[in-house]
């Protein structure tokens, strides 16, 4: 057994000796000249409990291990760096300023480079004549030195080497021990450096992953979206999201996930969910988005494939219009009701054919019905047919009240603690019902204004108003709005409000900002009073120091 | 002679824009600009002051401004509202005001 190890990773004599310098090969080692009792020990350094280990504990305790062995003075380990030029000290005992210091020595040059050059065993007997590089070594009063390098599959990782304060003459067994134990512990720091390879490309994938998806969802008045993303436990996938406002009042709301894993799946879902955004915010209705996806991702070099869903949202109708590129059913949660999927007839996967046709379904939301778009990640289970997995997913929304409410639903009962096995997303858009007493709090910034519109519209319309009115006290409330946004003056974000109450026919709306009332600057500002004024039967403004408010009443018509 | 379609909303987030990709399009050789609104569903008095604005620009250079509003529609009552109906020459077709602008002796828009 001995044997077997100790002669598939031989390595060839080096050449070119110099004074003071024995090489030694272990090739040359015949395994009947080690003794047993250090062969055991040896072989302890590739127990299970190492395997396991960062790299840096590895290393401290093989070091330990070694130096008891060997019985010296000093042990180090110094590997290679990421190029490939340079060996780094990185772990050492009796030598802890090498790692310190942070000494590192170019590859054929100094002691250890010089090991590492040959890839073979350099014995030093005296190192005051020999050729030393490091201070450190001379400092410490170290007399002798023994190094092998560390080697796997033909790959060097770095040099082991031993040093006594007495002079000693270590013998070909020693070497044979030293490289034997160099042997034994080369793959494992492998492992370990893989491990950690591995790691921060997992750790750069979700950075990469969360920096593509969108950092923040749109606040949606009437309409609140939630969402949630978990990476996979051991490799980042492709699974995205996307909430987005349309032109004339609808909302976009996207998933998808791209075949495979690692930095390459997720940087294509990037690609993917900006050009989806891209289509849907130039008003292409789903099928249309996902046909131009699908080209798109067969223009893309060494192309991957995906599945997505896209669904248009029009509050006013309150009609949702999807399309499916090989992805899983839309769910829809009621309050107070039972959980269902809706029917789709889902095209090929994103990429799959050179031209793909998608058929677009239509459904209705109703007051407070809660949209839900997920990954299959949610609903694959593992040894469970995708039935199974549906069902559970329509138990675990069912009778939730909101956005919110049913994601956090969802990740209680199918979102493995630990991470689950393939990349999950889902989120979540709630046709939220619209209240009697309407009370809204906006960022004060103009992009605000479609939602405000689109809000009093729905309110004014539950309150029975006729489509004229709707219109024109939108118009005067619009104005109003306006003018607290332009108002608005914070050095931070700065917020207006809007309240609404309908009593009898009668019509109240407040509108209320953190600014100073101005008066009307030039022609447009006029005209917005005089809009607010004509149209509403009663318009006060109230403007206090703190703020001001712009109180409008108008009675409906019988 | 220009026509711009235009649809959708118009207020003070998008109303900026709006003036500055018209006004583009009208170079000095035009003999006027027809601001189709008819698929437009709702205009603020900062839309409005776009078109006072568009008129004002044209005027001096002595292009005309015609506005398409279906009578009756919700753009309509708005610009009743202000009096800019009788501002600036209203028609409820494009090809009427296509027409009307380019038989000339009309009065300036």
């Amino acid at each position: 057994m001995v044997k077997g190890e100790g002669n598939r990773t031989a390595q060839p004599v080096g050449s070119g000796l110099g004074e003071g310098q024995v090489f030694l090969g272990t090739g040359s080692v015949a395994p009947d000249t080690t003794r047993p009792e250090q062969v055991s020990r040896i072989y302890r350094l590739n127990d299970p409990a190492l395997s396991e280990m960062e790299l840096e504990p590895l290393l401290n305790e093989l070091l330990g291990r070694i130096k008891e062995i060997l019985s010296v003075d000093t042990v180090a380990i110094l590997l290679l760096d990421d190029k490939g030029e340079e060996l780094v000290a990185r772990a050492a005992r009796g030598l802890e300023e090498e790692v310190e210091r942070g000494f590192h020595i170019p590859i054929g040059s100094g002691y250890a480079g010089r090991i590492a050059a040959e890839r073979a065993p350099i014995f030093i007997a005296d190192v005051d004549h020999a050729d030393v590089v490091n201070p450190i070594l001379r400092q410490k009063g170290i007399r002798s030195l023994l190094g092998v390098p560390l080697i796997v599959e033909a790959d060097l990782l770095g040099v082991l080497h031993v040093g006594t304060l007495k002079p000693r003459t270590f013998t070909n067994e020693d070497a044979a021990v030293l490289q034997l134990a160099a042997n034994r512990v080369a793959p494992a720091i492998e492992r370990s450096r893989l491990f950690q390879a591995l790691a921060r490309e997992h750790r750069a994938g979700v950075m990469l992953q969360r920096s593509l998806l969108p950092d923040r969802l749109p606040e949606l008045v009437g309409l609140p979206v939630a969402a949630r993303y978990f990476p996979a436990r051991d490799e980042v996938g492709g699974d995205w999201y996307d909430v987005m406002e349309l032109p004339r009042g609808k909302i976009g709301v996207a998933i998808g996930d791209v075949v495979g894993h690692g930095i390459g799946a997720a940087a294509l879902m990037g690609q993917l969910r900006t050009a989806l955004r891209a289509y849907a915010l130039d008003g292409y209705e789903p099928a249309e988005v996902l046909e131009r996806l699908n080209r798109l991702v067969q223009s893309i070099r060494g192309r991957g494939m995906a599945t997505a869903a896209y669904a248009t949202f029009d509050k006013e109708k309150g009609t949702l219009r999807f399309a499916s590129a090989g992805h899983p059913p839309p769910a829809v949660a009621r309050p107070g009701g039972e959980a269902r999927l809706l029917e789709t007839s889902p095209g090929a996967p994103l990429g799959a054919l050179s031209y793909s046709k998608y058929v677009e379904q239509e459904a209705t939301l109703e007051d407070g019905d809660i949209l839900i778009l997920y990954t299959d990640g949610l609903v694959e289970l593992r040894e469970q047919s995708l039935d199974v997995g549906l069902a559970r997913l329509l138990e675990a929304v069912s009778g939730a009240s909101s956005s919110d409410h049913a994601c956090r639903q969802i990740v209680r009962d199918l979102v493995p603690p630990e991470g689950g096995r393939d990349d999950i997303a889902f989120v979540a858009l709630q046709n939220a019902p619209v209240p009697a007493e309407l009370l809204l709090r906006l960022p004060a910034d103009p992009g605000v204004l479609t939602q405000v519109r689109e809000t009093l519209r729905r309110w004014l319309r539950a309150r029975g108003a006729p489509a004229r009115e709707i219109e024109m006290i939108t118009l005067a409330c619009g104005e109003a709005c306006s003018n607290a946004i332009e108002h608005a003056y914070s050095p931070g974000a700065a917020f207006f409000e809007v309240e609404g109450s309908a009593d009898d026919g009668l019509v109240t709306v407040a509108v209320r900002d953190t600014g100073h009332w101005r008066a009307p600057r030039g022609e447009n500002r006029g005209r917005g009073l005089t809009i607010m004024e004509s149209v509403m039967d009663v318009v006060e403004i109230d403007s206090k120091p703190l703020g001001t408010e712009v109180l409008m009443r108008r009675r409906l018509p019988a | 002679m220009i026509v711009a379609n235009l649809d959708g909303e118009i207020d003070m987030s998008n109303a900026r824009r709006l003036a500055t990709s018209i006004a583009d399009e009208v170079t000095n050789d035009v003999l006027g600009l027809v601001v189709d609104l008819t698929e437009v569903r709702y205009i603020d008095s900062a839309g409005i002051q776009v078109i006072y604005d568009l008129h004002e620009r044209l005027n001096k250079r002595g292009q005309r401004l015609r506005l398409v509003v279906p009578p009756d529609s919700v753009i309509a009552r708005t610009l009743d509202l202000v009096n800019a109906s009788r501002a600036i020459g209203i028609v409820d077709a494009t090809e009427t005001a296509v027409a009307a602008m380019a038989s000339p002796g009309e009065e300036p828009g």
